[in-house]
């Protein structure tokens, strides 16, 4: 239903989370809009837009087109363009109005795909959902269509699912990341959506173990452990022991191929409020909880709650006067979330410990994100823990 | 108020913005909160912006879900967020404005009607409702200028007259050295700004001044009904860089006024002798002037200075500035007139070396050598003229360093 928000600006929305994934495929991709949805994906939800030049458009939707259902147009123009840039797939991503006018963006693509010979996507993205949706379908949709059964599997060989900028930001994160299993002896074949091209894509049904990192990543994990048996870990590597826990797991996966969601012991309610994206939040959790014995930590789950991933306690965000309500409760003394959240913290006695994050405050925070991986993380969890470093 | 068919409809690019944050630019009116209703992702760039201004509190956003829209109840949410948003806040507005976004179109709403309703459930506050609606921007006025005519909406008439003038269609002040202020007070006048006013009061004490000058496009459509409305006369007068329009821009800026024309020959000398220096010491680089400000206007007056423009990067073309797009297109085959906005944009190649650029998107599409920032610093009538020659200057001897752009930019 309708929220309120006075403090807070509008988190990423789906169709962001769609083109963000795919920046780094050589596809062309086209936002069914006026301008405003477009301009908001690359100003704000796309740290790497300035100094990269990609083929990620807007249509120009106009209200007469809209209004007598004239997607002729809107193909006539994608095609064009399609002719012109020779990309190696098209996207085709809905929006506001094109939710409210009943477009079939899958329809539209059937159509492109039919008159160009491109393999092209349609994603009814709505902008009234937030961006880990879009990641999740564009994966999927990625992965059904350009991975396969492999004879041939790959031990030792693993994917990253949900690795996008909105979650990472476009510091050293991704690559750490990727380092940090192929520096213990894995091989990363395919990092959903960082870094990777269709080749990867293709190859990754050869992966002995799917690590989610995000929780966008949980729908392709699922996906892949169904149609092609690969077994996943959910955690994000985090600080400098939890990114071991999560390299000894994998390794046991590999033995044993059981998924495996990565959870504290012994946690339970209260004291630490952690407000973010449910992965990266459960994983923070964990390391305070193991490394420094914080038990007392939930999870307050922006973009929405999978309850795979969540303990009894944990709380799905409705919207911004729930964190408000959460706030005064008098049960939290330390919070952990995005630095735009502090403001409503007023003059309540609550320890703040800013974690920014994209898809909540954009470019204000973007370059100055925390590194998952190493020493810096470990001196945050330290000061949240109260240890002094 | 644009033409938009100068340019071949295509699937469009964006280019970054280069932004920075400027302290000083005020976006809203004082004493005046806005309200965002809108699917969630409408707002986040108004809503980042705001916070980079650090103006955030000025603002707030009801999102609305697909549900209220197909059980057709999205304005009756509107009361009842306005009521929770004024217990948050800790002073109370003057005036709300309810922005509604594409999708509003054809969801039929009765903005009267919610007008009504709110004005009833609180009597002590002025609301209307602005539309920012580029999808609309085929049939009516695009979101800027809706904003201008909803801004100058909430002006009354009034009986008091003042020794003013509105300088109306700017977004921020224009800067202090513009002789327009110095000319307004030899002609006995003050100037007025909507971006200067520190209060509601003051802003609607521009209901009183004697005459609007529309120094920017977006406000013309404003000005005319402020003409109606309030009976105030304008003057459209956008900023040029063309000497002779700045000359009878004054000229009938004191004729409205009833007074003579006043002494320019100063400002006229000076122009012209930064022209001409800077003309000099450009020595026939090649230049492009993009989609800033005006550009046809500006490449006009520039080729009649003697510069060596070779390309014009548009996207849109004012109405009012057809006649120099023509006269270019008609007159100066050798002149590139490209849209900046077109998808293969992105594949653009530099063809004209070592070249000077006037403003980001040209120069940050061709990679080019030299830029002029037109951000940042609002300058008008021969001042921006002196402004625009200075900053080509610097630009001669300087090299663009996008990184650095890229930094500034996102730094607050």
């Amino acid at each position: 239903m309708s929220q309120l928000c006075v403090y807070l600006p509008p988190f990423s929305s789906d169709y962001s989370g769609v083109c963000t994934c795919l920046f780094d495929l050589n596809g062309m991709v086209v936002i069914h809009d006026a301008s405003c949805c477009c301009a908001n994906y690359v100003s704000y939800d796309e740290p790497r837009w300035f100094g990269n030049k990609r083929p990620i458009y807007c249509s120009a939707l106009r209200e007469i087109d809209a209004i007598l259902g004239d997607d002729e147009k809107f193909i006539r123009k994608v095609i064009s363009a399609c002719d012109s840039m020779k990309p190696e797939f098209i996207a085709v991503l809905g929006s506001p109005v094109p939710t409210i006018i009943g477009s079939d963006m899958n329809g539209i693509a059937q159509e492109i795909e039919g008159k160009t010979g491109v393999p092209t996507f349609g994603f009814s993205t709505t902008g009234f959902r937030y961006y880990n949706r879009g990641v999740a379908e564009a994966m999927v949709k990625f992965a059904k269509y350009y991975g396969g059964k492999s004879s041939q599997q790959n031990p030792g060989g693993v994917n990253i699912l949900g690795l996008t900028v909105l979650d990472f930001s476009d510091n050293s994160n991704a690559a750490d990341i990727r380092n940090l299993f192929e520096g213990n002896g894995f091989e990363v074949i395919c990092s959903f959506m960082m870094g990777c091209n269709l080749m990867d894509i293709q190859r990754s049904t050869q992966a002995e173990v799917n690590i989610v990192v995000s929780q966008s990543g949980m729908a392709l994990a699922a996906f892949m452990e169904k149609e092609w048996g690969i077994p996943y870990v959910a955690a994000t590597p985090l600080g400098n022991e939890g990114s071991e826990a999560v390299v000894r797991t994998v390794r046991q996966v590999c033995e044993d191929h059981k998924s495996r969601v990565l959870h504290g012991e012994g946690l339970h309610d209260g004291e630490v409020l952690i407000l973010g994206e449910q992965m990266i939040a459960n994983s923070l959790r964990n390391s305070l909880a193991q490394s420094y014995g914080i038990k007392g930590v939930t999870v307050g789950c922006l973009f929405g709650m999978d309850k795979a991933l969540a303990q009894d306690f944990d709380i799905d965000i409705r919207d911004e006067r729930h964190i408000r309500d959460l706030i005064t409760s008098g049960k939290y003394s330390k919070l952990v979330a995005d630095p735009l959240m502090k403001v409503m913290l007023k003059d309540r006695d609550i320890s703040f410990f800013p974690l920014p994050h994209v898809a909540v405050s954009s470019k204000l925070y973007w370059h100055r994100y925390k590194t998952f991986i190493g020493d810096k993380m470990e001196a945050f969890l330290a000061q949240i823990a109260g240890i002094p470093m | 108020m644009y033409n938009d068919s100068v340019f071949e409809n295509t699937l469009q690019y964006h280019n970054p913005s280069p932004a920075r944050v400027q302290l000083e630019v005020r976006t809203g009116l004082p004493e005046t909160h806005r309200l965002h209703v809108s699917p969630s992702a409408c707002g986040r760039r108004f809503a980042i912006s705001d916070l980079r201004h650090g103006v955030k509190e000025n603002r707030s956003h009801l999102f609305i879900s697909e549900e209220d829209i197909f059980s057709s109840c999205y304005e009756d949410l509107i009361p009842d967020a306005v009521e929770e948003m004024l217990n948050i806040m800790e002073k109370q507005p003057r005036a709300i404005i309810v922005y509604v976004t594409c999708i509003d179109n054809f969801l039929g709403t009765d903005h009267n009607a919610l007008v009504s309703l709110l004005a009833q459930r609180f009597p002590d506050i002025k609301f209307t409702v602005c539309a920012i609606n580029p999808i609309a921007r085929d049939k009516g006025a695009p979101p800027n200028v809706n904003l201008q005519n909803v801004y100058y909406g909430l002006l009354d008439r009034t009986e008091n007259t003042e020794d003013a003038v509105n300088l109306v269609g700017n977004h921020l002040p224009l800067v202090k050295g513009c002789e327009i202020f110095e000319i307004l007070h030899g002609l006995g006048m003050k100037a007025k700004e909507i971006c200067s006013c520190n209060t509601f009061d003051e802003f609607l004490s521009m209901a009183n001044s004697r005459l609007n000058v529309v120094v920017g496009h977006v406000a013309q459509m404003a000005a005319e009904q402020m003409e109606q409305k309030l009976g105030i006369p304008f003057l459209s007068a956008p900023r040029s860089y063309k000497i002779d329009e700045i000359i009878q821009l004054y000229n009938d800026m004191a004729s409205a006024l009833g007074r003579g024309k006043p002494d320019l020959k100063g400002y006229i000398a000076r122009s012209r002798e930064k022209i001409e220096k800077t003309c000099k010491y450009l020595n026939n680089m090649p230049i492009v002037v993009d989609s800033s400000g005006r550009p046809f206007s500006l490449a006009k007056a520039l080729l009649n200075y003697g510069f060596n423009v070779k390309m014009v990067f548009g996207g849109v073309v004012l109405i009012s500035d057809m006649p120099d797009y023509e006269w270019i297109k008609n007159n100066r085959p050798d002149i590139t007139i490209a849209d900046a906005r077109r998808f293969d944009v992105i594949n653009a190649n530099n063809q004209l070396g070592e070249c000077l650029c006037i403003g980001f998107s040209g120069a940050y599409t061709l990679g080019a050598k030299h830029m002029v920032d037109m951000d940042g610093g609002n300058a008008y009538g021969f001042y921006a003229i002196e402004v625009l020659m200075d900053k080509m200057n610097e630009a001669r001897d300087s090299t663009v360093d996008f990184n650095a752009l890229l930094n500034e930019s996102e730094v607050w």
